[in-house]
């Protein structure tokens, strides 16, 4: 019963998975930050809403990635290798 | 326990109905989800700790719910959708709003350092004071990553349920906190798009009336798809189960399906809004059957 319950893939296919899972991490991270860069000239100077300032924005979109590196490190060290 | 409905006399009456909406209780009762059932997920609780933590839990976030209240005073009464809280209303005074949400913050910050552990205690005001202070009084007045960044304080409840079980805090800890971080964006972007007028009418910087509503859908996708991986991380190193990842598999597939829709919708000019609030309305309930299915998983592979 327990087996059927557990997930057990071979350590090939746990490589693999894990560096897409990187992979593809990566590739979203880049979109996010992008949207920094492209988007705040949209806010018309007649805006009422208060415009961003762009480094603290940078800033902002970047931290989050640490912590995605500490549990891509955590989940490494983890991993049935 | 004969007896338990309320005569006509007990009714709860206006201030106690007032109290009980300062704190939110729809939204608390998803992050009592994700407090109690990482609890499950992280090893055996006893039913007392539960019950500990959940009070604990609801007196910690109302309370930072009854200080947003407060100090988000001035602009509730400009939109539509806050309008009848309490403070704009005028059935409660600011003070006393803030007085009962500092007066439920102390009290379990007291209750879950003295009956669960200081660990517990220390997580869950980290939570208070990053809503209060990072997202309200800073972030959402000043930055469209107001959500994503503020979104941090919801995402402390299962580092609170892990804590409380454990002691410590691990990978799978970590994890649990991001996917929380993760899924705010794609579900309060969605709200946001919908409701983006009374934002705009109340000088919040919300995603959309930044970065206009098209960039605003890609972000959600983006995240959406880092959300998607996190959830099937833990499997990868044997955290989760078969019935985990299958859950996680079929509400991951939704979401994404949602986001797309709404997406696509706006990039064909058809409309939109049916497929947000879609995405709204189901993101809630993913992060409850998310939760679930991870504790539900671990008991019965225990």
């Amino acid at each position: 019963m327990t087996s059927v319950l557990t997930v057990s893939l071979p350590p090939a296919a746990v490589t693999a998975l894990f560096s897409s899972a990187i992979v593809a991490c990566v590739i979203a991270q880049l979109f996010i930050l992008r949207a920094v860069f492209r988007t705040l000239p949209i806010l018309p100077s007649t805006s009422q809403v208060p415009t961003p300032h762009r480094l603290t924005e940078i800033l902002w979109v970047v931290l989050p990635v640490g912590g995605l590196i500490a549990v891509f490190v955590g989940a490494y060290r983890a991993l049935p290798l | 326990m004969t007896g338990v409905a309320l005569e006509p006399d007990q009714a709860p009456t206006p201030l106690s109905r007032d109290l009980i909406a300062l704190t939110k209780p729809r939204i608390i009762s998803l992050l009592l989800v994700t407090t109690v059932a990482p609890m499950y997920a992280a090893g055996s609780p006893t039913w007392l700790s539960v019950l500990l933590v959940t009070i604990g839990g609801y007196l910690m976030a109302g309370g930072a719910n009854a200080v947003n209240m407060y100090l988000d005073r001035d602009i509730d009464n400009i939109m539509a959708r806050t309008r009848l809280r309490p403070i704009p209303s005028g059935r409660m005074s600011p003070i006393q709003v803030l007085a009962f949400g500092v007066a439920c913050a102390t009290f379990a910050t007291w209750m879950l350092a003295h009956f669960v552990n200081v660990l517990t205690a220390g997580l869950a005001l980290a939570g208070f004071y990053f809503y209060v202070f990072i997202y309200t009084r800073w972030l959402k007045r000043s930055s469209p990553q107001n959500i994503v960044i503020g979104g941090a304080a919801g995402a402390f409840p299962p580092l609170v349920g892990w804590a409380a079980v454990t002691g410590t805090l691990d990978v799978s800890a970590l994890c649990l906190f991001l996917i929380v971080f993760y899924w705010t964006p794609p579900h309060f972007w969605a709200l946001a798009l919908l409701k983006q007028v009374d934002y705009g009418r109340a000088k919040v910087p919300m995603a959309p009336l930044v970065w206009g509503e098209r960039e605003t859908m890609y972000q959600m996708v983006w995240y959406t798809v880092i959300l998607i991986v996190l959830t099937l991380l833990p499997v990868l190193y044997g955290a989760f189960g078969t019935l985990y990842l299958l859950s996680a598999i079929v509400l991951n597939a939704l979401l994404m399906g949602g986001v797309l829709k709404v997406l696509f919708a706006a990039r064909a000019s058809k409309p939109w809004t049916g497929p947000a609030w879609w995405v709204y309305k189901y993101s809630l309930l993913y992060l409850a059957l998310l939760f679930l299915a991870m504790a539900v998983d671990r008991a019965i592979r225990r």
